[in-house]
């Protein structure tokens, strides 16, 4: 876990009014990375002209 | 009462007289009385209700009123239904006494009308999305095959019912594969209908835009029993259990390219494959290059939208919540805009493209998930979302998806195969689905619980 994504972690969550404790937060900033890893499948995917 | 094990069976002893409605729903009340505290199956039984139902369908019957194949059969519905004279509780805290004073949902209705017997409300993952958690007051669903193992989710109690012969039909939701894997973790049968297919008032939702209310039963046959209630189409008559002919393809690359998938679920997988070509089928290969892709959207759009139905929830109620259901529905709102969108984009892309892959087969056979039910002890939001899943896929492309048992993995627990085809082609699906147990006996083998029952 990186400083960075606990801390973005914790912005988006704040923006969105969700409050969790602290070890959920360190949860949830673990996860993070997972995710964008994720997300990058669907990013990196050519589908041409697809609107 | 010997309890049939389908609801074709249970149908053939109502109509022959050899059984009646009431003495079916009071033995699997007995039943549910001796087997249910250990495997939490039921949230709410409606033993009053239920039993009157069954008198009057058993009256109407003698009478000589036949309201078809689901006259007088016991049903579970999962508790995220607003269903009449009973609670619902989406298994949660968090979610408002009244939510469920709502009218009843269309499909609930639309089995009651045909006759179905509702015997209560039964368990879900939390919201459709949580994971078992000892600390809410709510049973835990143990797998029947091994009461230490979870069974699967979110429609747990639907599955768990009918593997241990609760009740012969159940009706759950699919938003990421819900009813495919605890079908395919108990052993039983389930089909994800076409998007829209069945209506969906009266359901605690999701992920709107993925949400899917299906039938889950025993056997195909009788899943299509169901979902002509459901719909008001017309499925049992194309079950003629013949594969001659039939185009199937294989998609084997989902889970060879996954080294979390267990070899002795994929041995299963090709023994299944193996017997279909034995019946006739031509078998053709087919591979879908975006599967992972595909699969990462459709749980991208899950946690999204869920997200954003349960944002006020989770601001004024956090701790109400699960603590794998909160953490889950909080990482939703981790996505930026441009993601979701990126998926909804992946998502109508992958509809045309599999139009395209799926020309040349009539069904698809692929993996439910590469692994059996994983037990309870241990199972966090890190175990769960490594499991090799192959579902979320066909929630986010819409397609009919259905899961089968096909064996056992070497850890003795049942594990499923999902057949797929074109939007709108349940009746496929239900035929070789219905063929297929034609051939194996998988799907009548009961879990130890059950016996000398």
């Amino acid at each position: 876990v990186t400083a960075d994504s606990s801390e973005v972690v914790r912005a988006l969550l704040e923006a969105a009014g969700v409050h969790p404790a602290q070890e959920e937060l360190t949860l949830l900033a673990a996860l993070f990375p997972l995710l964008t890893e994720r997300m990058r499948t669907i990013h990196e995917l050519d589908m041409g002209d697809e609107p | 009462v010997t309890v049939p094990q389908s609801i074709a069976a249970a149908t053939e002893a109502l109509r022959n007289g050899e059984i009646t409605s009431v003495s079916l729903v009071e033995t699997m009340f007995r039943r549910a009385d001796r087997l249910d505290a250990e495997i939490g199956v039921y949230i709410h039984r409606s033993v009053e209700e239920a039993l009157e139902a069954a008198a009057h369908a058993d009256d109407e019957r003698g009478r000589g009123i036949d309201r078809g194949s689901l006259q007088g059969i016991p049903v579970g519905v999962k508790d995220i239904f607003a269903t009449r004279g009973a609670p619902t509780t989406a298994q949660s805290g968090a979610l408002d006494a009244s939510w469920g004073d709502r009218p009843e949902g269309t499909a609930v209705t639309r089995l009651r009308e045909a006759g179905a017997v509702v015997m209560g409300k039964v368990t879900t993952a939390e919201f459709a999305i949580g994971l078992p958690d000892p600390s809410k007051p709510f049973p835990i669903p143990r797998n029947p095959w091994d009461t230490t193992r979870w069974a699967g989710g979110s429609s747990s109690g639907c599955a768990s019912g009918l593997a241990t012969l609760l009740f012969l039909g159940a009706l759950g939701t699919d938003t990421a594969g819900s009813i495919r894997v605890p079908s395919s973790f108990c052993g039983t049968t389930g089909l994800k209908p076409t998007t829209g297919l069945i209506p969906l008032d009266g359901v605690v939702p999701l992920a709107a835009s993925q949400d899917h209310a299906g039938p889950m039963a025993r056997t195909a046959r009788d899943c299509a029993i169901l979902l002509e209630v459901l719909t008001g189409g017309a499925y049992t008559g194309a079950l003629d259990g013949s594969l001659a002919g039939m185009r199937v393809g294989v998609e084997r690359a989902h889970h060879t390219r996954n080294p979390l998938v267990d070899p002795s679920v994929a041995a299963r997988f090709e023994e299944a494959a193996g017997a279909i070509e034995c019946a006739g089928a031509r078998l053709i290969e087919i591979d879908i290059e975006p599967f992972e892709a595909l699969n990462d959207a459709a749980l991208l759009t899950c946690f999204a939208e869920g997200f954003a139905y349960h944002a006020k929830g989770l601001r004024e109620r956090w701790s109400d919540y699960g603590d794998a259901t909160r953490i889950t529905l909080a990482l939703g709102a981790l996505f930026s805009a441009g993601d979701y969108i990126q998926a909804q984009r992946v998502r109508r892309w992958g509809r045309r493209v599999l139009a395209e892959i799926l020309e040349p087969v009539d069904v698809l056979l692929v993996l439910t998930a590469g692994v059996s039910a994983p037990p309870l002890e241990g199972l966090d939001f890190f175990t769960a979302m490594s499991m090799p899943v192959f579902t979320p896929i066909w929630d986010g492309v819409g397609l009919p998806a259905m899961s089968v048992p096909i064996g056992f993995a070497d850890d003795g627990m049942p594990v499923g195969m999902t057949i797929v085809a074109r939007a709108g082609a349940e009746r496929t699906v239900l035929c070789a689905g219905d063929a297929y147990q034609r051939l194996t006996d998988w799907h009548d083998r009961l879990p130890p619980a059950t016996e000398g029952s």
